[in-house]
């Protein structure tokens, strides 16, 4: 098995007080728990801190810990049969191995045979997931599959506990919004001895889309118009994630000016096939933005300078009024 | 390695969820869901209706809970003042979400 420090995990010495141990646990679970931390490694590097702590909090488990020695981090390493007959029940039996265990699971089993196999019978619930799936706007809105990587401890018949990759395919219907939760049930790790199965919860996250925003159910387009379009009134093909439809636009609209589109956003969850349950989803805003053409010919030139000329709107009237009032 | 299909339940505002399901699916206790409830950092949908029934998104905040009382070893007004301000910080986040997704220039902070 590979040797993790977990003095070092810690940052603190070999000698250091249970005070200390607690303290500088307390301060990085503060920094890295993924409840609390926006760091993207925080989950990780969470994980190996709680791990150090579960050892070193507990003075029989820490005393068993020293005296594995003192390794390279990563280096691959074999406990002695003694250390197994004096610290652990599970590995007196000069049979068992110490092979496919990681130090984590050998500290968890520890636990479980401490205190003269107590527990070796009584049942162990499986572990709940916590996964993150990341998926395209295009996929919360037809529903989708998603293949996720678990890394799921199963227990022998002796109750040891190795950990096993697993797939599991998880269908996610129509529904799926930023920061949704779906929970699978009995879709963790199995219970032993007769416990619980776990559950996989699932938070969904949405990938930033190159046309749309999203608010909860609502899809925001910008919808570019040309400044004789916003003037004049035109129908416009507005891309949805249903296809394409024509958006009248009417004459002397504004530039910012929200366009609705009725139940053209995302479906929520629980909406049947289209048309029977109308209502049940978010709505499109097409997003006015009067653009000007990047180069102007010169005859547009001339049509603009000749608009200039003939139109006595003055954008700019308030400031005159705010002037006056000032005055 | 073998792959399988499952299907979902959707933990969301909409969905309603009793009380015994809840501590069931949280692991916090019903003695500890009403100190919660007491200290403001969980709501049933109706106070008056016993038993208390809550919106099924609560299950997330509960096993928050549970992590966070665990792994940062947190009394119970710690904990609600923790769940409270995580709520806070939840809503801010959706409405700055919001104000992205209306500003037709990308806002960046």
């Amino acid at each position: 098995m590979k040797y993790k420090d977990y003095y070092s995990i810690l940052g603190i010495e070999r000698t250091a007080s249970d005070d200390d141990i607690k303290k500088v646990y307390r301060k990085l679970a503060r920094k890295y728990h993924p409840d609390v931390s926006k760091d993207p490694e925080g989950e990780a590097k969470f994980k190996d801190v709680a791990e150090a702590y579960q050892t070193l909090k507990d003075t029989d488990k820490r005393a068993a810990y020293d005296r594995l020695g003192k390794h390279q981090s990563g280096e691959d390493f074999v406990p002695s049969r003694d250390w197994g007959k004096e610290f652990n029940t599970q590995f007196n039996d000069g049979q068992s191995s110490f092979e496919g265990i990681d130090l984590s699971d050998l500290f968890a089993s520890f636990a479980r045979h401490d205190g003269g196999q107590r527990n070796a019978n009584s049942p162990i619930p499986g572990e709940d997931f916590d996964v993150t799936a990341e998926i395209n706007l295009e996929d919360a809105f037809r529903g989708t599959q998603v293949s996720l990587s678990l890394s799921v401890p199963v227990h022998d018949q002796h109750g040891r506990m190795r950990r096993e990759a697993r797939t599991v395919e998880v269908r996610i219907p129509k529904g799926a919004a930023e920061g949704q939760r779906l929970r699978l049930r009995g879709q963790g790790s199995k219970g032993h001895n007769g416990g619980r199965d776990g559950d996989l919860y699932l938070n969904i996250k949405l990938r930033p889309h190159r046309l749309y925003r999203v608010d909860g159910f609502d899809l925001y387009i910008d919808l570019p118009l040309a400044p004789w379009e916003a003037a004049l009134g035109a129908t416009v093909e507005v891309p949805t994630l249903a296809g394409a439809v024509n958006l009248k636009v009417a004459p002397a609209t504004t530039n910012g000016q929200p366009l609705r589109l009725a139940r053209r956003g995302l479906p929520k969850p629980g909406s049947t096939e289209e048309g029977k349950s109308a209502g049940q989803a978010g709505d499109l805003f097409a997003m006015v933005k009067i653009v000007m053409p990047p180069t102007i010919s010169e005859r547009e030139k001339v049509l603009f300078k000749e608009m200039a000329e003939a139109s006595t709107f003055n954008p700019r009237s308030k400031f005159n009024e705010e002037a006056a009032n000032a005055g | 390695m073998q792959a399988e299909t499952y299907d979902v339940v959707w933990l969301d505002r909409a969905q309603r969820m009793s009380l015994e399901d809840l501590t069931a699916l949280s692991g916090v206790s019903e003695i500890e869901v009403h100190e919660l409830v007491e200290l403001g950092a969980l709501a049933p949908i109706n106070y008056n209706e016993v038993p208390w029934a809550f919106r099924a998104d609560c299950v997330v905040t509960l096993r928050k809970a549970s992590r966070l009382r665990e792994d940062l070893e947190l009394d119970a007004h710690a904990l609600a003042l923790a769940l409270t301000l995580m709520e806070q910080i939840r809503s801010l986040e959706a409405e700055l979400a919001q104000l992205r997704a209306h500003a037709s220039v990308v806002v960046r902070f």
